[in-house]
């Protein structure tokens, strides 16, 4: 059963537990040696840290502990992380490539 | 997979246009004037074994299209073998023969997403227009059972004089139905609505109108419905990178197996086109004569090869040079700095002026007799 698109802008915070929404796939293509999100009509072609972020965006994760994540993995300051991928993941939400 | 050539680009997503038969008789249709009939359709097995060669040359998205696609009894069968090769399958369809149990069939299957048109908000006019005397309640049964089975849905509005001055109600039936995405397209002028041009053609008011209800409707639906806009060429000073550049990233196969570069491809009369049932699609991507013509900058007149733009718009489209020009070489007219500019602009500004109303159904064989205008009330 399907979730109901929001009626109103929903904003993401340092709380939202982001995923994947529905029929948008994270896909790795061997011919292009190239992660892309496969989407409604759309290919998004992903860059190294966009890849690391969206895998973690499994419904679990919240924003707040993607972003411990990812300061430990790019060894970078967390306000700098935090304010890119709450930036990002917005960006993505308003364009129905990800929920929360 | 590893001789694929990587350097003319690899193509991201394939149409595949299952059947020209449709329920509906759209008079903008975008498949060529001459259908091609039922009995020279690639079978199941054809099919399946295109999407193979198309998923080892680097295609990650397959459009299940037509006419109407669900009219294939093994509309299913495809879905699944799409699954099966790891391709993305999206399905293009006038929601008419879509009920909830076959919608769900196709879900279970792996169908990823539907896109659905509508002719109008208006019931009657939209049943006018797609020339279906129970299309539009059919369309929006189609579209409520789409996401009860989960799927994502884009509704896709092609807009002309017919139906235009409704544009806001039909935003309002988008959010309605639970749609992520809106395609607002004005009508491309090849074909069967280059035919019926005269019926389509908005004046530069209703356009302009039309395109600022989008711009509000984009920030009032901001993270709501995503709503993409198709802009007239006729009144546009700069060309639309069509198909994003021609033989580039995308490839259309017809219902018979003939690869073309874009589904209107046809229009110019002069290209040959190659069968899937006599080369690999491989082959046909990469040295097809209709493919090799017109990719990259090379062929492109001068005028075209040294603009800055040469990368961002690949010199427009092919087909509308050819329709207004003669010549699928020329500058596409929609650029402003086409000899043939003012001329196009002239021509949207004379036909939406007539008084004109009546246009030909798009119909199997019938364009040779096409006498026979219906009469479509402009709002």
């Amino acid at each position: 059963m399907s979730t109901v698109q929001p009626k109103q802008r929903l904003l993401i915070d340092d709380g939202s537990v982001p995923r994947l929404a529905e029929q948008i796939k994270l896909h790795h293509d061997k011919i292009r040696e190239q992660w892309v999100l496969l989407a409604p009509e759309r290919v998004l072609e992903l860059s190294g840290p966009a890849v690391d972020i969206l895998k973690q965006c499994d419904g679990v994760n919240s924003v707040a502990k993607i972003v411990t994540l990812m300061c430990s993995e790019y060894n970078a300051p967390k306000d700098e992380i935090q304010s890119d991928l709450l930036d990002m993941l917005q960006s993505l939400l308003d364009k129905r490539f990800i929920q929360i | 997979m590893s001789n694929v050539d990587k350097t003319i680009g690899l193509p991201m997503a394939m149409l595949a246009e299952l059947t020209h038969r449709c329920p509906l008789q759209c008079p903008y249709c975008s498949n060529p004037l001459e259908l091609e009939k039922a009995d020279s359709e690639l079978n199941t097995e054809q099919w399946i074994d295109v999407m193979r060669q198309a998923r080892d040359m680097g295609i990650l998205q397959i459009h299940f299209s037509g006419g109407e696609p669900a009219l294939r009894k093994d509309l299913e069968d495809l879905v699944k073998a799409a699954t099966d090769l790891n391709l993305y399958s999206n399905l293009i369809t006038s929601g008419v023969n879509l009920d909830e149990g076959r919608t769900q069939n196709l879900a279970e299957r792996g169908l990823a997403h539907v896109q659905i048109s509508i002719q109008d908000s208006d019931e009657q006019q939209s049943n006018k227009i797609g020339g279906h005397r129970n299309g539009h309640q059919l369309k929006l049964a189609a579209a409520k059972a789409v996401r009860k089975v989960g799927l994502p849905l884009t509704i896709n509005a092609p807009v002309h004089r017919l139906n235009i001055d409704h544009l806001e109600s039909i935003i309002d039936l988008a959010v309605e139905l639970d749609a992520a995405r809106l395609e607002v397209a004005h009508v491309q002028y090849y074909g069967w609505a280059y035919h019926n041009r005269a019926a389509l053609m908005p004046k530069r008011s209703q356009l302009e109108w039309a395109t600022k209800v989008v711009e509000k409707a984009r920030e009032d639906l901001h993270g709501v419905l995503v709503i993409d806009y198709v802009v007239p060429d006729y009144y546009a000073k700069k060309p639309k990178a069509c198909m994003g550049g021609w033989a580039r990233q995308f490839l259309n196969v017809t219902p018979s197996g003939k690869v073309l570069p874009c589904h209107a491809a046809e229009s110019i009369t002069d290209l040959e086109f190659d069968r899937v049932t006599e080369k690999s699609l491989l082959e046909i991507w990469e040295h097809s004569e209709a493919f090799e013509k017109y990719r990259g900058v090379d062929w492109m007149p001068e005028i075209c090869r040294n603009c800055e733009r040469r990368e961002i718009d690949w010199g427009g489209c092919r087909c509308q040079a050819f329709a207004i020009t003669g010549d699928a070489a020329n500058m596409d007219p929609a650029c402003e700095f086409s000899e043939h500019h003012e001329y196009l602009v002239s021509l949207a500004e004379i036909d939406s002026a007539k008084e004109e109303i009546l246009f030909d159904y798009r119909r199997m064989g019938a364009f040779d007799k096409s006498n026979v205008k219906v009469a479509g009330h402009s709002s």
